[in-house]
């Protein structure tokens, strides 16, 4: 696996109205992007539903993204959030790779060999533009987890893609 | 972080090992060949001067720096709450985050604007770094670095790589 493509650094939180606050406040966020997917993933064990809150925003070329998970499948986000259920710190969960052929990424994936945490959505609630997501368990080689993201580009534009920035 | 991310080239780990975590993260992303280092290094810190020696590794995996630092003594305290709780365990924990400035003055002065509190800082020759602890707000600490053209150069930044 390369990093190419290395566009989100991603934090759990277990209160996402508190982490914006504190994440805001003091990097001068003004608004992030919000989103609470009540979906369907696929995992080792079959599907199973999930739903999180998420925000993100963008600073220069790095998209922060912070997810609260609330229900469902959402033992690998719980697993990285603070012992002390009253600490809204955000917690460093996962890197996310941008790749533009979904096939070449499922080749890339499989090739790697790293245990699948889970994949989605397959299905959604909300109306959104075509995306896969694939979440890898990359604890033992990095401590934390890896995401693969294909979108379109209609799905690039709905994230938020800075115009202008390239793919390194 | 709208400002202060700006510049973010590096996810950089704590490790226990440094030679079995450049092993094992270097198989995953690719990194054939790390620039190891050891410096035995005198910190600015909130207390003073300190003494410190780490043992570290820079690698590219395409636009991305990944740093390992495994601390070896003197003013580590600001690495070990990451390791992991088995000193067996060799595996990567995040850290900090690095972000490049080239105009140090202009980088000491957005630092003093953030005020996250200073854990240490450190320099050689056509390089500066300097440690902030975000722990109560990103988890993890925040690190400001400035070099020379050279020292960019000397640490393998990627030509077509552009500065976010």
């Amino acid at each position: 696996m390369f990093l190419r493509g290395h566009m989100q650094n991603a934090y759990v939180t277990r209160d996402l109205d508190k982490a914006m606050e504190i994440v805001g406040e003091r990097y001068g966020f003004e608004r992030f992007d919000r989103f609470d997917p009540d979906m369907v993933v696929s995992t080792p064990h079959g599907d199973e539903p999930m739903v999180v809150r998420v925000a993100s925003a963008w600073a220069g070329g790095l998209n922060i993204e912070i997810i609260e998970p609330v229900s469902g499948y959402v033992d690998h986000y719980a697993t990285m959030l603070p012992a002390d259920r009253a600490d809204p710190t955000p917690r460093f969960h996962h890197v996310s790779l941008r790749r533009d052929d979904l096939a070449d990424m499922r080749a890339e994936i499989a090739r790697l060999g790293l245990p699948l945490a889970f994949e989605g959505p397959v299905a959604i609630r909300e109306a959104i533009p075509s995306l896969v997501f694939v979440y890898l368990d990359a604890r033992a080689s990095l401590g934390h987890y890896v995401e693969y993201t294909w979108k379109s580009p209609e799905a690039w534009a709905f994230v938020g893609w800075p115009e202008g920035r390239p793919v390194w | 972080m709208v400002t202060i991310a700006r510049g973010h080239y590096q996810n950089a780990y704590v490790t226990h090992d440094l030679d079995r975590a450049m092993q094992r993260a270097g198989d995953l992303l690719g990194i054939a060949e790390f620039i190891v280092f050891e410096p035995d290094m005198v910190l600015e810190t909130p207390q003073g001067r300190r003494e410190a020696s780490v043992r570290a590794a820079l690698g590219w995996s395409a636009g991305l720096q990944v740093e390992l630092i495994e601390p070896v003594s003197g003013y580590v305290d600001h690495y070990l709450p990451f390791l992991p709780p088995d000193r067996r365990d060799p595996s990567p924990r995040f850290h900090h985050v690095g972000v490049r400035r080239d105009d140090i003055g202009a980088m000491r002065a957005e630092i003093a604007r953030t005020g996250l509190p200073l854990a240490f800082e450190g320099s050689v020759p056509g390089l500066t770094f300097v440690y902030l602890d975000a722990r109560e707000t990103l988890g993890h600490y925040f690190e400001y670095v400035w070099a020379s053209a050279e020292g960019w150069a000397g640490q393998g930044w990627p030509p077509d790589r552009p500065i976010s």
